[in-house]
């Protein structure tokens, strides 16, 4: 299968994704709003159907709905300096619409008041608003990600925690086996998506951050399915099958780029614009660091307990481990990725991944060498971005970098 | 002597300082719901950093992106410029994203300084529990092995006591004021409770007690009964807002408030019975909702308003709202409806730097015209 042929199997999974929440819903099955972090594992186990809304925005960007959306929920009052998830996800919230439609209504929220402000306080909203149960994961934050025993335990008490609040709010009863198993999938999936990125050291590049953004899609809402665990070897098939015929992603690879921050949903043409001049993003930050962390850091599932396993993977999920640990997992992908150049997006809509960045840039460029272009918009708000502005900036830096290769 | 607690503040390093000189530590604190009781029972001083609003960021603007607070930008700038050059650590309290990633760039830029962050959890489980305790007693543990003294249940149950009547006294002062805002300038009120962040509990409680006795019996004045909420800086209260002079000619009087700075900052007592270990009713008063908007759900907060705005006869609200402080954004709708609801009006100010005079006075005037005519609507500037 070729990356083409992956693609619209993918584009027709998400669309029967949707479909699969629709019919929950109808059937009287259980369906959950949660955060993009899940967890996942977890609510499959136990009979719930997973609805992430912050997925559903990513479509809304894709097919240019987004500005409407966030519009919709500014006319009510909800702050423009707010989150563009957020903005959007509420204006469709408040619209009853959607890219497909309107997102069935939840039976019970999970936020994580520990992911960041929005994953709080945007799950509120939405609770009042659809008047259904609110249960807040939270966690613990490593600054330098170590983490002690008491982290760990909290972490699972947690997830004992919502299980207990999804027997109360559905009647279904957690079932050891069942989650044991979930896990597992999840395991897999993630260790074969590990291997799927370890390809990416190649040269060329056999996969770009455009083909990972998409195959994101299964890591984040479909963790604990077998179908994510059959998507990545696909996935890793045709890759492995690329590096044999010594085929890259991009035409003619000239530069290897590092890529920093969530992409912008609204113009993943950005990506497709930089492997046009030959510069393939070979490591980005949003596929490894943010649901992979565990698993980049060279973590697996393999204690045993899968309460234990699913503690540590969000123990490190990047909204979870401080600036020295994203430090050291920047200049990581910028050196064995073999990059030569970085681009730090500052991303208004996300203080999490943004703060810290001109740290990230010095030491890529003390440590390494490694030059950075930065540039300021948002991910799901296109009205903060010029298309054209942006080709022309990033265009002299990629002159500067291929200068600097001669 | 008449006591001026924005005399105190502009002093402010001088306890700190006078604390180090007899040999203590201090360590710099960034917000609310940090265990300052553990901190003091193990003999570090903690001291809130204050917040000027700038304009004057130098080294912070190349740390930090433009679309953050004004909270943390001074906090850095102050930080970077050496003004806290006497602190021992710096703790930050989990209070939002911005907090963490400011620690974030401190541990990095100063790797062999003392830099932590503190999470107190927002739910109240076993688990929560069972986690916070043992975050305090490890937090013990690395304050003794920087210099302070190990952790004694005498030496926590005296800490808890005189932070208590320290909280005990703030609150009377809110009573008094609330009963009688003629008692007392608003800008004396808050500056107050600044003072209280930054020096010895044991002294600020001498403080208060001769202060209570000068204020006990106000003029009686009359006006419009308002709530403030959201955040002042602090150099707005000791320099002189501009707010309060306003909110004097419009004959406005501030009965009770929501400030970070203010109300917001711990009240409620840690349960004093000696038949429970002072760590676990540390722990237990730490545990969540708290007051920080983060870790509590917006309800929790407009329940608090109504009660004091029924308490006190509170007639509208004010917000003072900073810029990009994502917490308070995305309450805001909700209390504003909860209050219009309950027939209080409101007025929302974002504010960014100084409050400037001008675009200020006119909204507020309006807003006070209105309430005096108990129009019943709410405004956002």
């Amino acid at each position: 299968m070729n990356n083409k042929e992956i693609a619209q199997v993918r584009k027709s999974y998400t669309k029967g994704y949707y479909a699969r929440i629709r019919k929950a819903k109808e059937e009287g099955r259980p369906v959950a709003y949660t955060t993009a972090l899940g967890p996942t594992e977890l609510l499959y186990a136990m009979g719930v159907e997973v609805c992430m809304p912050e997925n559903y925005v990513t479509i809304c960007c894709a097919k240019q709905m987004a500005k409407g959306f966030c519009e919709e929920a500014e006319e009510r009052s909800i702050s423009r300096d707010l989150c563009s998830y957020a903005r959007c996800g509420l204006g469709m919230m408040y619209a009853k619409d959607g890219p497909m439609g309107a997102l069935p209504e939840p039976d019970f929220i999970v936020g994580a008041v520990s992911a960041c402000d929005p994953h709080a306080k945007w799950w509120e909203l939405e609770a009042r608003h659809y008047h259904v149960p609110l249960f807040l994961m939270d966690a613990p934050y490593t600054l330098h990600g170590e983490v002690k025993p008491h982290d760990e335990a909290w972490m699972i008490s947690e997830l004992k925690r919502l299980a207990a609040f999804v027997e109360e709010h559905t009647g279904r009863p957690f079932v050891e086996e069942d989650f044991r198993e979930r896990v597992r999938l999840s395991g897999e999936a993630h260790a074969t998506f590990a291997e799927i990125q370890e390809l990416r050291k190649r040269i060329p590049a056999p996969r770009g951050m455009r083909e990972m953004v998409g195959d994101l899609f299964y890591l984040i809402t479909q963790a604990g399915r077998r179908e994510s665990v059959d998507y990545y070897r696909m996935v890793l098939e045709e890759t492995r099958e690329r590096v044999g015929r010594g085929e890259g992603v991009v035409d003619e690879e000239k530069i290897r780029l590092y890529f920093h921050n969530i992409p912008l949903w609204f113009n993943l043409q950005t990506l497709d614009w930089l492997a046009a001049q030959g510069a393939v993003v070979a490591m980005d930050f949003y596929t490894n660091h943010v649901w992979h962390g565990f698993f980049f850091d060279g973590g697996r599932f393999d204690s045993g307990d899968p309460f234990k396993n699913l503690a540590r993977k969000w123990l490190f999920f990047d909204n979870h481990v401080g600036l020295p640990v994203k430090l050291s997992r920047s200049l990581r992908s910028a050196r064995e990725w073999g990059c030569q150049g970085a681009i730090f997006f500052s991303n208004r809509s996300c203080k999490v991944y943004s703060i810290g960045q001109p740290e990230q840039m010095r030491v890529l460029e003390e440590e390494l060498g490694i030059r950075s272009f930065t540039f300021e918009a948002e991910m799901a708000d296109p009205r903060s971005f010029s298309m054209d502005r942006w080709k022309e900036r990033v265009d002299l830096f990629l002159e500067s970098l291929a200068a600097a290769e001669r | 002597m008449q006591i001026d607690f924005r005399d105190v503040l502009k002093d402010r390093h001088r306890w700190a300082l006078q604390h180090k000189q007899m040999g203590g530590l201090v360590m710099g604190c960034y917000s609310a719901m940090l265990p300052e009781e553990l901190m003091w029972s193990c003999g570090v001083l903690p001291v809130q950093f204050l917040m000027s609003p700038g304009p004057y960021y130098g080294e912070s603007l190349s740390y930090l992106p433009p679309y953050v607070c004004d909270c943390s930008r001074s906090m850095l700038e102050d930080y970077m410029n050496g003004t806290y050059g006497y602190l021992d650590g710096l703790m930050f309290s989990h209070v939002c994203e911005t907090v963490r990633g400011l620690a974030g760039i401190c541990s990095v830029r100063w790797p062999d300084s003392f830099v932590r962050i503190f999470t107190a959890p927002a739910g109240n489980d076993p688990g929560a529990r069972r986690y916070l305790k043992a975050e305090l007693l490890s937090l013990a543990k690395e304050l003794e092995h920087m210099g302070g003294v190990a952790l004694s249940e005498e030496r926590l149950q005296a800490a808890i006591s005189v932070y208590n009547e320290n909280r005990g006294l703030v609150s009377e002062l809110y009573r008094v004021r609330g009963q009688n805002p003629g008692a007392v300038e608003p800008a004396q009120v808050l500056s107050a409770v600044m003072a209280s962040s930054i020096m010895p509990k044991d002294q600020h409680n001498r403080m208060m007690r001769e202060f209570l006795k000068t204020i006990r019996k106000g003029p009686d004045v009359s006006g419009t009964r308002i709530i403030l909420s959201g955040l002042l800086f602090e150099n707005e209260v000791v320099l002189g807002s501009e707010l309060f002079s306003i909110l004097k000619a419009c004959h406005a009087l501030v009965v009770w408030d929501d400030l970070a700075s203010g109300m917001r900052y711990r009240l409620e007592p840690v349960d004093n019975s000696r038949r429970v270990n002072p760590l676990d009713r540390l722990t237990e008063d730490l545990l969540g909702p708290q007051p920080a908007p983060l870790r509590s759900p917006a309800e929790r907060k407009a329940g608090q308003m109504l009660e004091a705005a029924r308490t006190y006869g509170a007639e509208g609200f004010i917000f003072l709202i900073p810029k990009y402080c994502d917490p308070i954004l995305f309450d805001l709708p909700t209390l504003t409806r909860i209050l219009k609801e309950k027939d209080f009006p409101t007025l929302s100010l974002e504010i960014s730097g100084s409050l400037l005079e001008g675009a200020l006075r006119t909204r507020v005037e309006a807003f006070m015209e209105m309430l005096s005519a108990s129009a019943g609507d709410s405004i956002r500037a």
